[in-house]
């Protein structure tokens, strides 16, 4: 029984989409476990983009003894128990996920920005494409709540298959997709420090990969961009790999190395400039 | 490139602020967060099965054999708690579960570098202070320890059974074990042997009972009180 396996929890500290619910963990009644960080991602600009960009972003999971969370841009309910008498062990409960906006300079995955890093661009969000921006010309896609719900089975304390399903409304209504995960922590020798490995797939309804990488008769009478349907489907591959450091009790630095690849016709979008992205993160995080 | 030294001065921020943590005391010491220790030790409390002849404590344990173990202590510490704890000869302390610690975000701390010691928490069988221990209710209690491990820790414990106990006393000490049976008694040598069985260390004179050959109604009488009575598992 080594201590470091509880720092299983530490796993969800991810500011991106992909956030899972944190383990549900036992504590006091009453009790919560809140981390807030700052940091910096590296990131394509958009799904597909070339272009990576360096931003300020928040981190964000909150745990309450009644099973409620926030992890990143995710909400959600525990309505399983903290502690199962046996393995395996499953957790669900309803979720809400925030799609945040894309408009011509891209995702806008948090209000603060730092702009580009790319030493061509000439402004934030022209990327040094032959074919220029390709989101120039397309509609933008408003920010939008899904809802819907997740399903995790923990057969042993180490590994854990996470899943959601998450519909759309608002700007993305209509829109239905799946995810699925399996989450490992690795055993590290150090006190303190936790290393997990991830991989996992989304599938997505025709509705949902229109929103991102369709292409609209009126988008390409606009845009530079050849009308585009794609079709539902598996459309992202990824891995990651998440190193947390325990600093002290109240202060953990959270670093994510990730690796997305677009997969179908998404991945055949005119929008998409490359299919395979790296995305790196690193954040500073405070425990309340 | 503006933007990135944007980021980079906010990250030395960040850091600078970490510095000046009020538990900053804290990078000299070993230390486990109260809350990720809460997590490990609820179990023992919350998930069900008789457990009313095993106990669970949490051990310090060196990194490297041999480290000095003399004026070690054991605190948990944060900005609204202060308790010491004590350890015994084996460096095992009694972790309460305080929700106060748990909301203060404490800390146990050792007074030793933290790359010194380490924690974990162990279960193992409730020593009896008068010696006497039956056969049947050893049987009871490994059995106890066995379903509580297989909970936690079930790919290790699958399939696993128990088959007797270790009695771990201190190190220079010489205990008499004794096994009765009827009108019978036959004395248990004690060897040299780790505190927990299949570990390392070699300090502690071991008395070890398998129980496949005796029948019901043996009892073991010891002298002195074990610092650790464990369940062989295999």
């Amino acid at each position: 029984m080594k201590p470091l396996l509880t720092t299983l929890s530490l796993l969800c500290l991810a500011g991106s989409a992909q956030a899972q619910a944190p383990v549900f963990e036992p504590m006091p009644e009453g009790s919560q476990d809140i981390f807030l960080g700052l940091g910096a991602g590296y990131r394509p600009r958009y799904e597909g983009a070339r272009e990576q960009r360096l931003r300020a972003e928040p981190l964000i999971q909150a745990s309450w003894s009644n099973g409620l969370f926030v992890s990143g841009l995710q909400a959600g309910w525990h309505l399983s128990e903290s502690l199962a008498p046996a393995w395996p062990r499953a957790e669900w409960g309803p979720l809400l996920n925030l799609q945040p906006p894309r408009g011509q300079q891209g995702r806008s995955w948090f209000a603060d920005s730092l702009g580009t890093l790319s030493g061509t661009a000439m402004e934030p969000g022209l990327a040094n494409d032959p074919r220029g921006n390709r989101l120039q010309g397309m509609d933008r896609v408003d920010a939008c709540l899904e809802g819907g719900g997740f399903f995790n089975l923990r057969p042993a304390a180490a590994w854990r298959l996470t899943q959601s399903l998450l519909g759309g409304t608002g700007a993305c209504s209509g829109s239905l997709r799946w995810g699925a995960d399996l989450q490992v922590l690795v055993p590290t020798p150090a006190p303190h420090h936790s290393l997990s490995v991830s991989a996992g797939l989304s599938w997505a309804n025709a509705r949902y990969t229109q929103t991102y990488f369709g292409v609209t008769e009126q988008e390409s009478a606009r845009s530079r961009n050849p009308v585009h349907r794609p079709d539902g489907g598996v459309h992202e591959v990824r891995a990651q790999l998440r190193w947390n450091w325990l600093l002290q009790p109240d202060w953990v630095l959270s670093t994510a190395l990730e690796f997305k690849r677009l997969q179908g016709s998404a991945a055949r979008s005119p929008l998409v400039e490359r299919a395979g992205a790296t995305h790196l993160s690193t954040a500073l995080v405070y425990r309340f | 490139m503006k933007s990135a030294l944007r980021t980079l001065a906010l990250l030395v921020v960040c850091f600078a602020a970490t510095s000046q943590s009020p538990a900053q005391p804290l990078q000299e010491s070993a230390w486990w967060s109260y809350r990720d220790a809460y997590r490990a030790l609820v179990r023992f409390d919350k998930l069900g099965k008789p457990k009313h002849l095993i106990q669970q404590r949490m051990q310090v344990q060196a990194r490297t054999p041999g480290a000095s173990t003399e004026g070690l202590r054991l605190r948990l510490q944060g900005s609204q708690t202060a308790l010491e704890l004590p350890l015994d000869a084996a460096l095992h302390a009694q972790v309460p579960l305080l929700k106060q610690a748990y909301d203060d975000n404490a800390a146990l701390v050792l007074n030793r570098p933290p790359a010194a010691f380490g924690f974990r928490v162990r279960v193992s069988i409730t020593p009896r202070a008068d010696g006497a221990y039956e056969l049947s209710e050893l049987r009871a209690a490994c059995a106890q320890v066995l379903a509580f491990q297989q909970q936690v820790n079930p790919e290790h414990y699958r399939n696993k059974r128990c088959t007797g106990v270790s009695l771990a006393f201190p190190p220079g000490s010489n205990p008499a074990a004794t096994l009765r049976q009827a009108d019978a008694s036959k004395p248990l040598p004690s060897a040299l042997g780790p505190l927990y069985p299949g570990e390392s260390d070699r300090e502690h004179p071991v008395v070890h009972l398998h129980w496949e050959p005796m029948a019901e109604g043996t009892q073991l009488r010891t002298t002195g009180v074990p610092l650790v009575v464990a369940a062989v598992i295999e």
